[in-house]
């Protein structure tokens, strides 16, 4: 079996690229609530693919290795940002919720979903946003489904009442 | 139809992560990125490769230090071993063998070694030497010359004649035949030891050359002879400018 040129490598990814990246982008921008950083963790995980195509073509899921390699780099970068609020906090000698660009409504979605614990977050985004199944989430963050259910329930009833509210907000305007 | 299916919760969750992205200005920078990735696995490759290139050279290097080396006589070059008087000369730059002890020289190649031919001498001390910048250079009769340390009482020299080339040390008084290597197409002939005196001919079919060295106030002379069909030329002492010249080891001996 003859090797693929890059050419070919370039254009199997650009299809993956433009089929997965703007719904990837959005998932990991709702789990970590910065853009930037969620397309930079994305682009990182694509060019990581390109490098290793060869290999990974032979996989069940080349997409489903690309985002476990974007949501390993998110939370590479989840940690060493904790590490350096961990120190500013000791800085200043009080403690620095997760970035909330909202307001509002918005805002208190965005309040709530920066309380959930990081793993159901991202639950959470990579279901609602990226339209994963359930198997998928699973294979994603690498747990059981039964563990992603319980993430979708518990995220799902706190979030569920400000949704609620947000609802009747814009029914009354 | 999913327990966890809510579609108000997925529009609220899908506003709040923002517009999809432009692809085309994605993937461009996905393009650079790749190039900037492509330009460092290159130059890691590249830097890796010369490391190793400089390791090896190093580890060469080292295997093949001067210090592990023993000094082994060449092959290319026909070695005759004599001492003139039977003395047993003490430079430690050379490979010395025991021989049974006889005094009669064995010429051991034919003419169909031209270049190579070996003499083993049977004195009791045998001296193989290669002295380097010292090979003969075939054809050129000696022009004559004096060592390079008249005063010495040790010295190597090389002398040239038509058939070959004869390498001798003087230890004092004494002379002794390093090496003996006849030109392509001759043979070493005789070779006879006189007291303070060494001769050597080389053969070939229609040419016989003929280098005598002796002693003349301490200094090698050499006369050389050329006879060619039945024309000799002889080549007369030189006066101390034959050869060619010495090898600088003044001092010992």
């Amino acid at each position: 079996m003859s090797e693929i040129s890059d050419v070919e490598v370039v254009a199997t990814i650009d299809s993956l690229f433009r089929a997965h990246y703007g719904r990837l982008v959005r998932a990991l921008t709702l789990a970590c609530g910065d853009r930037e950083v969620a397309a930079d963790a994305v682009q990182e995980a694509f060019v990581k693919a390109h490098v290793h195509w060869r290999k990974i073509q032979k996989y069940d899921d080349p997409v489903g290795w690309i985002r476990r390699v974007a949501i390993n780099r998110l939370r590479d970068d989840h940690r060493r940002q904790n590490r350096k609020g961990s120190a500013l906090e000791r800085l200043a000698g009080e403690p620095q919720a997760e970035s909330v660009e909202q307001n509002g409504f918005d805002s208190d979605l965005s309040t709530i979903l920066a309380q959930l614990p990081r793993q159901q977050r991202i639950a959470m985004a990579l279901f609602y946003v990226d339209e994963l199944s359930i198997v998928e989430v699973a294979a994603a963050l690498n747990v059981s489904e039964g563990a992603v259910k319980s993430y979708l329930h518990q995220g799902r009833a706190r979030l569920r009442s400000v949704v609620a509210s947000g609802e009747e907000v814009l029914s009354d305007e | 139809m999913s327990e966890f299916h809510d579609p108000d919760l997925r529009q609220q969750l899908g506003r709040l992560s923002g517009p999809y992205p432009d692809d085309n200005v994605a993937f461009a920078a996905w393009q650079r990125r790749v190039g900037y990735a492509r330009r460092r696995r290159v130059v890691a490759w590249t830097t890796g490769a010369a490391m190793s290139l400089i390791i090896a050279t190093v580890a060469v290097a080292a295997v093949q230090s001067p210090g592990r080396h023993t000094l082994v006589p060449s092959a290319e070059n026909s070695e005759i071993t004599d001492a003139v008087d039977g003395t047993e000369a003490d430079d430690s730059s050379t490979t010395e063998i025991t021989a049974p002890e006889t005094s009669e020289l064995t010429t051991l190649a034919p003419e169909t070694t031209p270049s190579s031919e070996v003499v083993e001498t049977s004195m009791p001390e045998v001296e193989t030497t290669a002295p380097a910048g010292e090979q003969p250079s075939n054809g050129s009769p000696s022009k004559g010359g004096s060592p390079s340390n008249p005063a010495s009482t040790s010295a190597t020299r090389v002398f040239h004649s038509v058939g070959g080339s004869i390498t001798v040390r003087q230890d004092g008084d004494q002379l002794t035949i390093i090496a003996a290597s006849p030109s392509a197409g001759f043979h070493t002939g005789d070779i006879s030891r006189p007291n303070k005196r060494v001769d050597v001919t080389f053969k070939s079919a229609n040419h016989q050359s003929e280098i005598s060295v002796k002693l003349v106030n301490g200094v090698m002379k050499e006369s050389v002879a050329e006879d060619n069909e039945g024309h000799d030329t002889t080549v007369p002492d030189s006066g101390g400018g034959g050869g060619d010249g010495g090898d600088g080891q003044g001092g010992g001996g």
